[in-house]
């Protein structure tokens, strides 16, 4: 290009020295050699400043040791969402359902309570009209199977077979006092399994609570001829072993109203036995705050 | 003739009116409970249940109000008191309550025989477009309902 016709200044022309080239070369890459190397260390410097731990809080055992230095982790601490879930432990079935937090009502709107008449008092008088009961007087674990006692649809059912007929995810059962004139426990036990398995045919997924039979007052206890709260004692320890072979839950209710010796306080049943409403009431907020699912 | 025709259209007027008078004058159904559950003799204790419960109870599930109270089971005691729309509303629900007592007849007779006794003196009765239903060991419960209910 003519740069002189145009009135500007000739580009000034690199030395093509062969030498002077490859030494050029030789620094170039010197050059890029130690940015690659800074910078390499850099980055190591700056990993290894984040990955460095706090030191453990002192341990209660001896608050005044200091805390222990950690070595610093080669990974940051992962969130709480992401940490790996707690081994499986075994739920205690022959164990009673531990408290927890308290569900509302709604809670039994899926639940049917199977038993005789304190289950019947129960029931009417918290007004837990939302929960499904099959309870009858005089209700126990045979004639559960046998006698016609629930009016469903105009028709009269037994227990059992109204129950095949109703969408329930938990079944409360309460029997046994009527029982307590037995002469053979095994055979009381015997029938109670046969209705957790005829429950758990109808309804394999359901939670199936047995309450143990909650103690009558001393004064019935001692003067009934049948109904004795050592008798209720034995049947309910049974009880909480059907539950671990059963593997349904136990619920020891009678916690809820019983005085410190085990019976029934006077005041809480006109008889001895049903209780009036200020304890069916505890009866209910126990049931509320044991419960599994 | 005419004055017969028109006597008997003025007493057929005014039996009407009193019938229909009857059925429409109001009744405090909680206070006529609450006046039962305080003068009578009851061995068990009663506490009211909510109108829901009530009518599941009865199954009467058209009341206009209804007031119930319960035992604790150990006894067939019972006080109840129902609303209706109107006297035939009333008369069913009367079947109902007589179908409630019968019931506990049955169950308390194999159960606690001595409170089948008491529900064979229950006080189950229709006043206009209210049901009443009384079951306690006191026998005051009919005269009581009537002087209320009049």
């Amino acid at each position: 290009m003519q740069y002189y016709r145009m009135g500007l200044a000739a580009p000034k022309r690199r030395n093509l020295n062969p030498r002077k080239r490859r030494i050029r070369r030789r620094r170039l890459c010197l050059l890029l050699a130690a940015v690659l190397l800074f910078s390499a260390a850099l980055g190591i410097a700056s990993a290894c400043a984040q990955s460095g731990r706090e030191p453990a809080p002192p341990s209660a055992a001896d608050p005044e040791q200091p805390p222990a230095a950690d070595p610093p982790s080669r990974e940051p601490p992962r969130p709480p969402e992401d940490r790996l879930p707690e081994p499986d432990v075994p739920y205690l079935y022959s164990e009673p359902v531990p408290v927890s937090e308290a569900v509302g009502l709604s809670y039994f709107d899926d639940a049917v309570f199977i038993g005789d008449s304190r289950t019947e008092g129960l029931l009417l008088n918290t007004g837990l009209t939302n929960a499904t009961g099959y309870v009858h007087k005089g209700l126990m674990v045979d004639t559960v199977f046998t006698k016609k006692v629930i009016n469903k649809n105009g028709r009269k059912l037994s227990v059992i077979d109204a129950l095949r007929e109703t969408d329930f995810a938990k079944v409360y059962l309460m029997l046994g006092i009527n029982e307590t004139g037995w002469p053979y426990s095994s055979v009381f036990i015997e029938k109670y399994g046969e209705i957790i398995d005829t429950v758990r045919e109808i309804n394999p997924e359901a939670v199936i609570y047995i309450q143990e039979i909650i103690p009558v007052s001393e004064k019935v206890s001692s003067t009934h001829s049948y109904v004795k709260n050592d008798k209720i004692a034995e049947r309910n320890g049974l009880l909480a072993n059907l539950a671990a072979e059963k593997q349904v839950y136990y619920i020891d209710v009678s916690a809820a109203v019983v005085s410190e010796d085990g019976s029934l306080p006077e005041d809480a049943a006109t008889d001895g036995i049903h209780l009036k409403k200020e304890y069916c009431q505890k009866w209910l907020d126990y049931l509320k705050t044991h419960t599994v699912m | 003739m005419r004055k017969l025709a028109i006597l008997i259209a003025s007493v057929l007027c005014v039996m009407i009116a009193s019938g229909c008078a009857a059925e429409t004058e109001q009744v405090d159904i909680k206070e006529l409970a609450e006046t039962l559950r305080e003068t009578l003799r009851f061995e068990d204790e009663l506490t009211p249940v909510d109108e829901k419960t009530a009518g599941a109870l009865y199954q009467i599930d058209d009341a206009v109000r209804s007031c119930v109270y319960i035992s604790s089971g150990a006894t067939a005691e019972e006080i109840a008191a129902f609303e209706l729309k109107d006297g035939g509303a009333a008369e069913k629900a009367l079947e109902k309550a007589q179908g409630r007592i019968a019931e506990q007849r049955e169950n308390f007779a194999l159960y606690i025989p001595e409170e089948a006794d008491r529900l064979e003196r229950a006080v189950v009765e229709r006043f206009g477009r209210y049901v009443v239903v009384c079951v306690s060991a006191d026998g005051a419960a009919g005269e009581i309902i009537s002087d209320f209910m009049e």
